[in-house]
């Protein structure tokens, strides 16, 4: 059992920040649109409480953008959204005034992009900060329940690498952070929407990430 | 030549602590002033304060609005906003203003670059 | 993996579905699959081994070529989405069938790879969503157009409203006026021919007010705006009103139209009953409607009791044309009938029914049909209502002795039989019936002769072989001398012709069906020479204003509030007619000055008006602690369900709405005023109605009989003057202050003097004295004095010209005259006068257009009444009049040539 001192958690927070800045950037300019990505909480928690913080929205139909990662670090990032939101996301970064009641195709694929684009801007925080080889997989669209989203079985990376065993062990930990999405539409009024990005990490990968943060802070 | 002063303000304390190491080891002569956020700045702030660098995104005013307001207390006090994320509409606000920005993360080149020319 | 065979691999990746580009890490193009090639028209062989951006240099910095240089710097993949890439890579597409150059939409892939010595390649695979989103637009522009047909459709539904809403109040304007003058001119002398015309313009006018209604009920039952009132009520009452409206029409067609009240139904209800009534009114029109002979009865019985609420079960049966079972289906389906060529041949909208269907379930009940073709049709409905007073109806014979009257009922119709049996049965009579005159006689010759005679005998007066007529005066010559039996003579027409001849046959009452209990009871006990009022009639109605006896209204001061003139007109003289004295405002603000100034007994108030609204004056109104208590009846035109809890929350006593029914008028007013009744004696009937354009009988501050003597007894030219006195004169106090403001005393002097020959004339004795004071104030320059004395003028001003406002306006003065300041040329207008009286001798009507020169000369003020009133006489050749009016003029004119005017 293991977790981040407070100066780890605030190193990595400001990792994920810079991420983010650089990933709002890119999605205003592909929307032509300005957009604000912020980071108001993040917390380490074991898995079963970020299955049950997710699984709070039972009832609801979530979607989710999922990258596995796999190398040095290994794991999974989930960036979530209650359906309806998800669909807002996309309406108003593409400032869409069509009233469709399901997801079409074509917006999920764009879901998929900015997802991606979000995704990317954490994983990239690890690759700039840190000494560490790991490889991606494409993102890829899910729609489902919290639990569904998170039941590590389902993940290819996780059977792949037998994280499955140990993912019932109680040191096994998962990052939560809440994310809200900044928007204005076309009368110039603010929209904000909030989501969830969840990184899973096997223990191992927890171990490597920790000792990552140490020799940054270390340096200082 | 007179000392030097500037001052961080940033929530994050390992953009402080980078920011530190870097005067420290290569500004010596330049006095450095930590603060956590907006009204910690106002507080700690020196009578004399010749550069600030502040973070856009804090708890509580962001960068923006702390610098309106140092800007009223030194008229003359260079100030630059440190963000990872430059957009259209802030950046206009910030030039009227006479601010400048800084890309994240905080590294040496960048503040040298800036306080070669106090010298 | 690792054992197959790489040419396998390369070949699998060459033909597979989506593009494939392999680059390294200078983005030179290593790999080019066979759907690149068809995408790009580019072979293999001459791209590979160069830059992508070589092959495409649109791409330059580009989200594609930033994503390919993220994934050989940082390994991370990049999905792009169509919608976010707005500059793809620049290939055809094959699906698209009809353009064979048409763009690729795309969804581009950029991923790291890496070989097996380590090194980043980066891997892009392309799919062609051409389709996909050629589908989606479509569906996208579907919905937009579905979106703003829906839009659209809204923006319709509410233009309707709207213009229903407005449409209400725009047509029952004209039909209060249509309505209300048809009613007036046909109690003036018409001729027969006249009097049938104006008789189907009134009963048109109502016709059309039917449909309206029906239309504007219909649209609010489409919008759920109707709503259901719940006050006591009277059940007889609806009846009644349904009797008195159907029976014209039946009668008209040769129908009986019959009334069978269950005994047990409770009376005192509470509940809607204009909804009730609009139900039966339309149920029983479409029978009379679709009925060519016979009878149609109204039935009402009890279909179940609870201790508070009552369900009744109505019948409305005829003997008409009847439906065959697909018409009575589609019959509660808006604008059908049972076909449309019935409608065609019957006339009506169609929603009738519609609307009695949404009343009815809003009663809590159903209403269904039992028909058969060519055999007539009954509807049926049930609604609950709320019992008020459980007292039954029960007729209690003022003497014992009364018990067991034997009473002879003869009718050929069974229904009706069979509903004065009953009746009779239930005031604990003895009856017997018989179905022809013949049978009547024979059966009281029997009676007679056994020594147990009828006490009373009810003829229907349309009988086979032997009618009523004759049968009544059959009895009179075989019993003669004695009284009894007494004739009641039952008819379904309420016709003048055959009471007379019943009267003359000797029949000692007359009745019209549908019989009303209460009245039934009533006839009976006064035939028996009892005092019906000693009897009591268990829960019977209320007196209300229109069953009640003639009110003296004679002296009641009310103010009609109203814009539009012709409803002025309208109500003016329906009041008047009764010997109201009415006065006028044109808007709330003036409403309230009247108040302010004058007192009146009640007020009229329309609600929409111009300057301020019904509403606004009426809270303005009960702001005055006087007129707290001030009744004030609205009048609207929109006659929605709310209109009168608006009206009553405003302040309001009452609510009437337009077209104004007379009878209601009265009714309500009557309810908010104490007056006497009129004595029965006829020659105290109130004056016969006088000629539209007729004096009212009083007007404050002014003595008519003087005005009137003044103007030679000219009663249309004495009002005429009147108008013409209110018009011109009254903003005298204003203009008299702006005169003396403007210190031009000359022109106040002469102002004052005119209005005070004016008062005179008009016989206002006030104003004419107060007139005379302020005059000598001027004359001898007291400027310490006129203040006071104007401020003493000004309230009399007011009182005479509200008095005077209630006259209908004169049509637009010409304004041939303007206002005149010189000195008049007396020599020219002599002359013009002497050559106008030679010509009014002559009966010449050139007359007129001297008059006009006379009058251009003599500008606005001097003798203005006089030279109108001359002007009127010679437009009405009543050349004696108009000698008679400018002898005076001429005579001024000779003995004061300094042109002072007349007085």
């Amino acid at each position: 059992m293991f977790f981040l001192t407070e100066m780890e958690e605030d190193a990595l927070k400001e990792f994920f920040n810079m991420g983010l800045g650089m990933a709002a950037a890119s999605l205003s300019q592909m929307v032509n649109n300005e957009v604000l990505l912020s980071l108001p909480q993040l917390k380490v928690v074991p898995y079963d409480e970020a299955t049950r913080m997710l699984v709070a929205k039972e009832e609801e139909q979530l979607v989710a953008i999922r990258q596995n990662f796999t190398g040095e670090l290994t794991g999974t990032a989930l960036l979530i959204f209650p359906g309806a939101e998800s669909l807002e996301l996309v309406r108003t970064l593409l400032n869409e005034q069509m009233p469709l009641e399901v997801l079409m195709e074509l917006e999920q694929e764009t879901l998929l992009d900015v997802g991606n684009v979000v995704l990317n801007a954490f994983l990239e925080s690890f690759t700039q900060m840190m000494s560490i080889q790991f490889e991606f997989d494409a993102a890829e669209f899910l729609k489902g329940s919290g639990a569904f989203l998170l039941d590590i079985a389902s993940h290819l990376a996780a059977q792949r690498l037998a994280m499955q065993e140990e993912a019932n062990e109680e040191n096994e930990r998962a990052f939560v952070l809440m994310m809200d999405f900044k928007t204005h539409d076309e009368e110039d009024a603010q929209h904000t929407l909030s989501g969830f990005v969840v990184l899973l990490f096997s223990q191992p990968s927890m171990e490597i990430l920790k000792r990552e943060l140490k020799t940054i802070l270390g340096a200082f | 030549m007179a000392n030097k002063t500037a001052m961080i303000v940033d929530d994050s304390s390992l953009a402080r602590m980078m920011a530190r190491k870097i005067f420290t080891t290569r500004f010596p002569d330049w006095g450095l002033v930590e603060a956590k956020d907006g009204d910690e700045a106002l507080a700690l702030a020196p009578p004399a304060l010749d550069v600030a660098l502040i973070d856009f995104n804090m708890p509580g005013m962001n960068g923006l609005e702390l610098s309106e307001k140092l800007l009223t207390r030194f008229p003359s006090l260079a100030v630059f906003l440190v963000t990872a994320n430059i957009q259209e509409r802030m950046h206009q606000r910030a030039e009227s203003m006479g601010i400048g920005f800084i890309k994240k993360p905080i590294d040496e080149p960048k503040i040298a670059d800036i306080l070669d020319k106090f010298k | 993996m690792d054992n197959l065979d790489p040419q396998l691999l390369a070949r699998a990746l060459s033909v597979s579905a989506v593009g494939v580009i392999i680059l390294d890490s200078d983005l030179k193009i290593h790999f080019w699959n066979d759907w690149m090639e068809k995408g790009s028209r580019l072979l293999a062989s001459t791209v590979v081994g160069h830059s992508l951006l070589e092959v495409f240099p649109e791409l330059q910095a580009t989200r594609i070529v930033k994503a390919v240089e993220t994934a050989l710097h940082s390994g991370l993949p990049t999905m792009l989405s169509h919608r976010l890439t707005p500059t793809p890579f620049p290939l055809y597409t094959a699906s698209e069938k009809t353009h064979a150059d048409a763009r690729m939409s795309q969804m581009v892939l950029i991923k790291a790879i890496r070989d097996a010595r380590d090194a980043r390649f980066c891997l892009i695979q392309i799919q062609d969503i051409t389709n996909t989103v050629s589908r989606e637009n479509i569906l996208r522009n579907q919905a937009n157009e579905l979106k703003i047909a829906k839009e659209s459709a809204q923006d319709a539904n509410k233009a309707k409203s709207d213009f229903l809403a407005n449409m209400s109040h725009e047509i029952r304007t004209p039909m209060n006026a249509i309505i209300g003058m048809s009613h007036l001119a046909l109690k003036t002398e018409l001729t027969p021919r006249q009097r049938d015309y104006i008789t189907k313009v009134h009963t048109s006018a109502q016709s059309l007010l039917g449909i309206i209604n029906d239309i504007l009920d219909f649209s609010k039952i489409e919008a759920g705006k109707l709503t259901m009132e719940s006050v006591p009520f009277y059940l007889e009452d609806v009846l009644n009103n349904v009797g008195n409206l159907i029976a014209l029409k039946a009668e008209e067609q040769g129908l009986e139209v019959n009334f069978s009240v269950a005994l047990d139904v409770p009376l005192n209800l509470l509940g809607d009953p204009l909804r009730l009534g609009q139900i039966l009114i339309n149920l029983t029109n479409n029978a009379v409607k679709f009925t060519r002979e016979g009878n149609i009865i109204v039935r009402v019985g009890i279909e179940k009791l609870e201790e508070y609420r009552v369900t009744l079960h109505f019948e409305v049966q005829d003997s008409g044309i009847g439906m065959t079972p697909e018409q009575m289906a589609r019959l509660f389906t808006a604008f059908t009938q049972a076909d449309s060529s019935t409608t065609r041949k019957f006339g009506g909208t169609g929603l009738g029914l519609t609307i009695c269907k949404r009343l009815v379930e809003m009663m809590q009940g159903r209403i269904w049909v039992e028909s058969t073709a060519n055999a007539g049709s009954t509807f049926h409905f049930t609604a609950v209502f709320a019992i008020k007073n459980k007292d039954r109806r029960r007729f209690r014979l003022p003497s014992r002795d009364l018990v067991g009257t034997r009473v002879l009922v003869a009718d050929d119709n069974p229904v009706a039989r069979e509903i004065l049996q009953k009746s009779f049965e239930s005031f604990s009579f003895h009856v017997t019936c018989v179905a022809s005159g013949e049978e009547a006689l024979f059966e009281l010759e029997r009676a007679h002769a056994q020594k147990n005679p009828y006490k009373m005998v009810f003829l229907d007066w349309k009988m086979q072989e032997l009618d009523g007529l004759h049968t009544a005066r059959e009895i009179a010559r075989r019993f003669p001398g004695c009284k009894i039996p007494r004739i009641v003579m039952v008819s379904a027409y309420a016709r003048e012709d055959i009471k007379l001849a019943a009267e003359g046959a000797g029949v000692d009452a007359y009745l019209t069906k549908p019989i009303n209990l209460s009245v039934l009871f009533e006839t009976v006990l006064s035939i028996l020479h009892q005092d019906a009022s000693q009897s009591q009639v268990r829960g019977g109605p209320e007196q209300g204003g229109r069953a009640g006896p003639r009110m003296d209204w004679r002296g009641v001061r009310v103010l009609l509030v109203e814009d539009n003139e012709i409803n002025q007109q309208v109500a003016r003289e329906l009041l008047e007619e009764e010997g109201i004295a009415v006065s006028i405002a044109d808007n709330g603000q003036e409403a309230v000055d009247a108040v302010s100034a004058n007192p009146f007994d009640l007020v009229l108030m329309d609600v929409q008006m111009p300057v301020m609204d019904g509403y606004a004056a009426t809270r303005a109104m009960r702001a005055m602690p006087a007129l707290h208590d001030l009744p004030i009846i609205a009048m609207t035109a929109n006659a929605m369900a709310g209109d009168r809890e608006k009206c009553i929350s405003y302040g309001m006593n009452d609510h009437i709405s337009k077209p104004i029914d007379p009878p209601v008028m009265f009714a309500t007013m009557a309810r908010h005023l104490e007056l006497r009744a009129l004595a029965p004696d006829p020659t105290l009937e109130p004056e016969p109605a006088r000629p539209a354009d007729e004096l009212p009988v009083a007007l404050d501050g002014i003595d008519i009989t003087t005005g009137l003597r003044n103007v030679n007894g000219n009663r249309k030219l004495y009002r005429k003057v009147l108008k013409d006195v209110h018009d011109r004169f009254a903003d005298v106090v204003s203009r008299l202050r702006d005169e003396l403001q403007t210190g031009t005393m000359d022109v106040a002097l002469r102002l004052s003097h005119t209005f005070k020959g004016v008062a005179g004339t008009i016989g206002a004795r006030e104003l004419h004295r107060l007139a005379a004071l302020l005059e000598e104030a001027l004359k001898e320059n007291r400027r310490d004095l006129v203040p006071e004395r104007l401020e003493r003028l000004e309230p009399e001003v007011t009182r005479v010209m509200t008095a005077l406002s209630g006259l209908a306006p004169t049509p637009q003065e010409s304004p041939a005259t303007p206002p005149r300041t010189g000195p008049v040329d007396q020599e020219r207008l002599l002359a013009i006068l002497l050559e106008l009286d030679a010509l009014i001798a002559d009966g010449d009507s050139d007359a007129r257009e001297w008059i006009d020169q006379a009058r251009q000369l003599m500008g606005h003020e001097m003798m203005a009444n006089e030279m109108q009133a001359l002007t009127e006489c010679v437009d009405d050749y009543e050349f004696e009049e108009a000698k008679r009016i400018l002898q005076p003029i001429l005579a001024g004119l000779r003995t004061n040539p300094d042109g002072e005017e007349h007085e």
